[in-house]
């Protein structure tokens, strides 16, 4: 198990690695740069003064390995373009963590309803809960979330105003965010829950166990439950990692500080240190969550071996 | 007659006291976006950041009610002769009660020409001795025309009459030891910036909140009655609205038909036309084979229904153009269109019938006099209401000219590339103008080739350049006047089609509010009554 976990993170840094060059010329390779994105009357002499100032009169191959060296001898990623004297790396830590206070708590609220309502609903199937449920995983599927975010706001803060419209900084500006992002989640969760509680059911070990008199609540803990959830954790992987990008709709509505404006705003403004920032970011952690699924795989399913650990 | 006259005393009394003062002077406005930075002199100080200094800071000048007023200047004398300004500061304090010299405002011009700042403004003070020179490296920057002989008297001289020097330069102080003190960083956060204007920067929640407080260290603070300024960073149009209704925004600007409806039956709300310095025209090619005629250019001109147009597309939200300016524009509070009659109004007055002038331009350049022969291509850069232009164009040249229009449609960039190269027959878009009047008609000049309408005049040129250079209000809108009457009626290089206008949507307890869109007043004189 150490050996496969120490091979796996070796091939997520060389992974990040080739991620990080790829982005890195492929961004340079788009029309535009940073200069182009500001809307202004630019003399001549700004943007050759402007380029000199960062570096991006070099050619591309030579800003490539000063990035390089910027991120092995000193520890750094840069300073944004756009925001003068944000440091990216700090950006990253400080706005990841407000972008996870909403976006993982959605996910893990959206993974563990969408987990019973998708049981229950394939439990009761063609029965009233299962339409019920039904009803609710499609809107949740289809309805886009700043549609839902702009009714919530609508109802919650000037209908009934129990919450603040925007904002940041109490538990109470947390509240809805969470709500509108963890609807799509659970959507999607209960119907993979349901379609995979169904498969098993119908299997022979599950027929057996209630042959050999075991309670209908004990079969759907030990067996169902267990043998269904793999392919719901397969996507929480990636679900965590879109936490830090997808956020962006739901922080711009509910002016939240995460790191959606700064992934999206970069791009668009052509802030080349913070878009391979946030790129090597968001790869770092798509890696890392695949990583724990697979362990977690191995954890709830014991016939799944990790390949590398089976030392024979 | 007692009783009358106490009433109208009493009615007197109302008028001047008004409502009494709120026990809270706290509002909320917006940005759209996160300000890029706080420091003025940076390369891509944004306009949320311009917003932000306006309140933490003290420019020299500020614009305000439409006029250019002293500020953080106490008085200014000016050398006609030796082209010098000489400004007397007051006596103002940074918040941390050291006091603001004219130092402080000789090291930002400083660090405005200095290469390494790569400031983007820059050619607004191209004006300034050896400005130009030092920032493309040639000159050292002691060789700078600012000069600061004692720590009140700022003295700037400039090297050619720039009518609108006050109004287009940035005079914002940035103090020497704080700014090297945080080297990159200055103006990224609370703790790297320092105020000096009405209110100070107390709170910076980034891409959330920003919270500016009531500065006791301004020289004007006793007539400053707000006590704190909340701006939320917000760019998501219903959001805006619920926090509106709910008041957790006090403050909104809104172009949308159905909002504007409800803030307007709402006494709550008090709601103002802020008119925008844009333009959106029609830009024809004058080298080409049709379009060099000027008839045939008038006869499309006149033949866009410009209220048709406006109402099928914005609901006439924004205002039909007949001119270059809007009412945005103008010298001192005083707009162009106050004093001059928009152009091409007057020529539809001479020409009522533009099907007439255009056979007669088709007859002019020896065509066929018959324009249902006639095909031209109609440029446009893609958006949400590029099919819509189109068919309204179609429609209406269709309808009174008789002639086909088909249409080019492709994104900005490429767009406007075939435009600059002169590949296009007739094309449309829309510009923005700034404070300076003379923004705007310097784009039409035949030397600065910023506009590819192709139809330049030398006495268009005359009149312009003899504007820019004048320092008298009246004759500089005289002068503007007659250029935008060669430009738009009598060559009719481009065709107006409409201007711009936003509703601002204030809390109507709140007054004192600025509503000019090249204000700079900032929240100063804003109060809330109860």
């Amino acid at each position: 198990m150490v050996k496969y976990i120490l091979k796996r993170v070796f091939y997520m840094f060389l992974v990040l690695f080739i991620v990080t060059t790829i982005t890195f010329f492929l961004m340079h390779m788009i029309p535009g740069d940073p200069l182009t994105a500001l809307v202004q009357k630019l003399p001549e002499q700004t943007k050759i003064n402007y380029y000199a100032k960062y570096g991006l009169d070099k050619p591309v191959y030579e800003q490539y390995f000063v990035f390089l060296k910027g991120i092995f001898t000193e520890g750094t990623l840069g300073e944004s373009i756009r925001f003068p004297g944000r440091q990216v790396l700090d950006t990253i830590q400080k706005y990841a963590g407000y972008s996870s206070e909403i976006g993982l708590v959605a996910v893990l609220i959206g993974f563990i309803i969408g987990i019973v309502l998708g049981t229950v609903s394939a439990i009761k199937q063609n029965k009233l809960p299962d339409k019920l449920i039904s009803i609710i995983a499609i809107l949740g599927i289809s309805l886009p979330v700043f549609l839902l975010a702009s009714l919530f706001q609508y109802l919650f803060t000037v209908k009934w105003p129990l919450f603040p419209t925007l904002g940041w900084g109490t538990p109470a500006h947390k509240i809805l965010p969470i709500l509108c992002m963890s609807f799509s989640p659970l959507a999607t969760y209960t119907r993979y829950m349901r379609s995979s509680v169904l498969d098993v059911i119908n299997q022979d070990y599950i027929t057996m166990a209630e042959a050999k008199g075991m309670s209908f609540a004990q079969v759907v803990r030990r067996h169902v439950l267990r043998n269904s959830i793999l392919p719901s954790l397969t996507i929480l992987g990636p679900n965590i990692a879109d936490v830090f990008t997808g956020s962006f709709v739901i922080e711009s509505i509910f002016a939240i500080p995460g790191l959606g404006s700064y992934y999206i705003t970069a791009v668009n403004d052509r802030d080349f240190p913070m878009i391979i920032g946030c790129a090597m970011f968001y790869t770092g952690i798509y890696i890392l969550s695949l990583l724990v699924v697979d362990i977690l795989y191995v954890i709830i399913d014991p016939r799944i071996r990790l390949t590398g650990s089976n030392s024979k | 007659m007692k009783k009358v006259l106490a009433a109208v005393l009493c009615l007197a009394m109302l008028l001047i006291a008004g409502g009494a003062l709120a026990a809270t002077q706290e509002i909320t406005v917006f940005r759209a976006n996160e300000p890029t930075t706080l420091d003025r002199v940076a390369a891509t100080i944004d306009e949320a950041g311009k917003f932000i200094l306006w309140d933490a800071s003290e420019p020299l000048f500020r614009i305000i009610d439409g006029a250019t007023t002293p500020s953080g200047a106490e008085s200014y004398t000016y050398d006609e002769d030796t082209l010098t300004y000489t400004f007397t500061l007051r006596d103002n304090y940074w918040e941390d009660g050291v006091k603001v010299t004219a130092q402080d405002y000789l090291y930002s011009f400083q660090r405005m020409v200095d290469p390494s700042n790569a400031y983007g403004y820059i050619s607004d003070i191209y004006c300034i001795v050896n400005a130009e020179e030092i920032y493309a490296g040639t000159k050292d920057v002691a060789e700078l025309g600012v000069t600061a002989p004692d720590e009140k008297t700022l003295v700037v001289q400039l090297n050619a009459v720039t009518p609108a020097f006050l109004e287009v330069v940035p005079f914002y102080p940035q103090r020497q030891d704080f700014v090297e003190s945080k080297g990159d960083a200055y103006g990224n956060d609370v703790a790297n910036f320092l105020s000096c204007g009405p209110f100070k920067l107390t709170g910076w929640e980034h891409n959330s909140l920003l919270t500016l407080e009531k500065n006791d260290q301004y020289w004007d603070a006793e007539n400053v009655k707000l006590e704190k300024v909340n701006v939320l960073i917000s760019n998501d149009n219903n959001a805006r609205y619920s926090a509106m209704l709910n008041g957790t925004l006090d403050y909104w600007e809104t172009n949308d038909p159905d909002y504007i409806a409800h803030f307007e039956a709402d006494d709550a709300f008090t709601t103002v036309d802020q008119y925008l310095p844009t333009l959106t025209f029609v830009l024809f090619n004058g080298q080409d084979e049709l379009l060099q005629n000027t008839k045939i250019r008038q006869a499309l001109s006149l033949a866009i229904n410009r209220e048709f147009f406006v109402e099928a597309m914005y609901k006439s939200v924004y205002p039909a153009a007949y001119g270059l300016t809007s009412s945005a524009i103008g010298i001192n509070g005083v707009a162009l269109r106050d004093v001059t009659p928009e152009p091409v109004r007057v020529l539809a007055e001479e020409n009522p019938d533009p099907r007439a002038l255009f056979i007669e331009g088709l007859e002019e350049l020896g065509l066929d006099p018959d324009p249902s022969k006639i095909t031209v291509t109609f440029s446009i850069s893609s958006s949400a209401t590029t099919d819509d232009t189109i068919a309204l164009y179609q429609a209406m040249w269709g309808e009174t000219l008789g002639i086909n229009v088909v249409a080019d449609v492709s994104e900005w960039a490429s767009f406007w590339t075939d435009c600059k190269a002169g590949d296009f027959q007739i094309g449309t878009l829309a510009w923005s103008g700034e404070v300076d009047i003379s923004f705007l008609f310097n784009l039409f000049l035949t030397d600065s080739a910023q506009m590819p309408c192709f139809t330049y005049s030398d006495e268009f040129d005359a009149l312009v350049k003899k504007a820019n250079q004048s320092t008298d209000a009246d004759e500089r809108l005289a002068l503007y006047g007659e250029a935008e009457k060669i430009m738009m009626a009598d060559l009719a290089a481009i065709a107006p089609v409409c201007y711009r206008v936003n509703k601002a949507v204030l809390r109507s307890n709140i007054k004192g509010w600025d509503y000019n869109v090249f204000s700079t007043a900032g929240h100063r004189y804003v109060y809330v009554e109860d």
